[in-house]
């Protein structure tokens, strides 16, 4: 009764991973991995399109965790079942037509079941087409009203909303950073560097906060 | 205040698991859901030669696949259903458990079953001319013969130990479901097709397909008949999604489409008159321009889409690191959504140095399940000053 978690947590993390998502951890080893082993998952990928055993593994790996990402973002059960389906049946969709080419699985799921939330807030609240897709993305609300520390809450609510989105992915739903680039469609290094400018603005809105200065920096 | 940003990160992911933690207990996924899911995709992908054996329910009780999500309370009620799976399963017919109800056809039986036969939302508000029977359309649900008058009063699994020949023991449900008649529109674009119905508001709602045939004639049932085929694409369980694309019609070619909204047990609980549509190729937009304004900012420039309104929503200014050909509907991110069919620029700022973007400008149109491109300018690969 055991998922497919790989054995060595560490396979699954890239040096990468260990200075940009760890920075405090003192290394990658104190992480614990909730990816899939990046072999195990290519194995699982080349052969999910024709073998029902294998689509079954990706499928109950992600499943769980591509619908609390979605449900931790619409609230409610009866959306994210549609949600995830949809997901489900576009990755599917993919695997099966061959289209299927980015090297994370499991972050191009993220990435379609994060477009599927903004599209679907974006139908239900009637709001303009152009809305920028950050500002859309109801993570960073949730992730902020739920802060304990005033300085810390008031500071996330003046930062630009691409900084927020990028931390919400990476503390809220503690993501890796190749499923977090896969989600902005950036590659790891930039996804660190825009980690960084976001902690940085985060910062800044704090010093701001402390200072009772109103302005925003925006570095999208 | 926090020194640095390390301590800054630890304060936020402490935050964060905090936040995420208040939410486990509800973030997962119903076993109901989970099953029919897994079977409903599994479905999907044809069996291996060699393996005869089709995927069934049991399957999904037969070892370790179904554990993170069986393990709550919901474990003992999967328990008595892989019993009542695992029964079927061992009958010598190989039919799949899954439940394959009998075609419900709306209409007359045996003659022409378009849903106009009945009240349909003609202007004319004179009702006694006609002479038909009854104003709705009261579909026969199951023409299954029920000659069997012994009231098996639960449609537990164990009935068919008897070796009956009746193949499906349905029990049938009594109530006569009402009939809505919906309204379809399908407006052929570049790239697809926009299907859009209208809601219904029975509470037997379970969802909505969409059939598409070669052919005018298009039974209102389900599943399919008459060459029919269901969309999946279209298929939603979202009472107010309204709206779907048929991106897979050939160009060129004139489709037939109807709209069904079924109950949760597949029943035709409401059907749109049949519509045609055809589409046409995406429409290419051309090169996309790049010029850097300065060390950070880049304006991109293209040819503006010329076509038909009803199928513009926005363009997507798209772009990916990894994807040589990024593309909205497929997931890649973008920059820029423009509402106005007139824009023709847009300046993008925060670009890394460097780094090397293939970008696209998509015309698209959206829809509640999704949207697709009508027209596309080449790829361009920009490598940031």
């Amino acid at each position: 009764m055991h998922l497919h978690v790989p054995s060595d947590a560490t396979n699954a993390i890239d040096a990468t991973d260990a200075i940009v998502l760890h920075p405090a951890a003192g290394g990658a080893a104190a992480a614990p991995s909730t990816r899939m082993h990046p072999d195990d998952e290519h194995r699982l990928v080349a052969r999910a399109a024709t073998d029902p055993e294998a689509f079954g593994e990706l499928y109950d790996f992600y499943l769980p965790r591509i619908y609390g990402f979605i449900h931790r973002r619409v609230r409610e059960h009866s959306v994210s079942e549609d949600l995830t389906a949809t997901t489900f049946e576009r990755g599917l969709a993919a695997l099966r037509g061959g289209r299927f080419r980015n090297d994370s699985f499991g972050g191009w799921l993220y990435r379609v079941a994060a477009n599927a939330v903004i599209d679907h807030v974006r139908a239900s609240r009637r709001l303009h087409p152009a809305d920028d897709e950050d500002r859309l993305d109801p993570a960073a609300d949730v992730l902020a009203a739920t802060i304990a520390r005033d300085d810390l809450r008031r500071a996330m609510a003046r930062v630009a909303d691409g900084h927020r989105r990028v931390l919400a992915l990476r503390f809220f739903d503690d993501l890796e950073s190749a499923e977090a680039s896969a989600v902005l469609g950036c590659s790891r290094r930039t996804f660190a560097v825009k980690l960084h400018r976001a902690i940085a603005a985060l910062r800044a809105a704090l010093a701001a906060d402390a200072a009772e200065v109103l302005e925003v920096s925006d570095v999208a | 205040m926090w020194r640095d940003d390390r301590e800054l990160s630890h304060e936020l992911a402490a935050a964060g698991t905090s936040a995420r933690q208040q939410m486990a207990a509800d973030s997962m996924p119903s076993a109901a859901f989970a099953v029919d899911l897994r079977r409903r995709l599994v479905s999907q992908i044809p069996p291996v030669a060699d393996a005869p054996r089709r995927w069934s329910f049991a399957d999904a009780f037969r070892g370790r696949r179904l554990a993170p999500i069986l393990a709550g309370a919901l474990l003992s009620v999967a328990v008595g259903a892989a019993a009542g799976a695992a029964l079927i399963a061992t009958r010598p017919q190989p039919t799949p458990p899954a439940r394959t109800p009998a075609p419900i056809v709306v209409g007359v039986p045996g003659g022409e079953v378009l849903a106009t036969a009945s009240p349909a939302p003609s202007p004319t508000p004179t009702p006694t001319a006609t002479p038909t029977p009854t104003p709705t359309a009261t579909p026969t649900p199951t023409p299954t013969p029920t000659a069997t008058p012994t009231p098996t009063p639960k449609p537990t699994p164990k009935a068919t130990l008897k070796p009956t020949p009746v193949p499906t023991p349905v029990p049938t449900p009594a109530p006569t479901p009402t009939f809505t008649v919906m309204s379809l529109g399908a407006t052929g674009c570049g790239g697809g097709v926009v299907l859009e119905w209208s809601a219904v508001s029975d509470p037997a709602f379970k969802k909505y397909v969409t059939l598409r045939s070669a052919s005018a004639s298009i039974p209102a049932a389900y599943p399919p008949q008459g060459g029919a085929v269901e969309l999946t694409a279209t298929r939603t369980g979202d009472r107010s999604a309204t709206s779907a694309p048929d991106t897979s019609a050939t160009p060129g070619t004139t489709f037939f489409y109807r709209t069904l909204a079924l109950n949760s047990s597949g029943g035709v609980i409401g059907a749109s008159a049949v519509q045609a549509a055809s589409t046409a190729a995406v429409q290419p937009l051309g090169s996309l321009g790049a010029v850097a304004v300065d060390a950070t900012r880049t304006k991109f420039t293209w040819a503006t889409y010329a076509g038909s309104a009803a199928c513009f929503t926005y363009y997507k200014l798209v772009y990916s690191e990894t994807n040589p050909t990024p593309s909205y509907p497929n997931g890649d991110p973008y920059w820029a959504a423009i509402s106005d069919k007139g824009v023709s620029s847009y300046v993008v700022d925060g670009l890394v140095s460097g780094t090397t973007y293939h970008v696209r400008l998509q015309a698209v149109r959206a829809t509640a399940l999704g949207p697709f491109v009508i027209a596309e300018t080449d790829v361009l690969a920009y490598t940031a000053p």
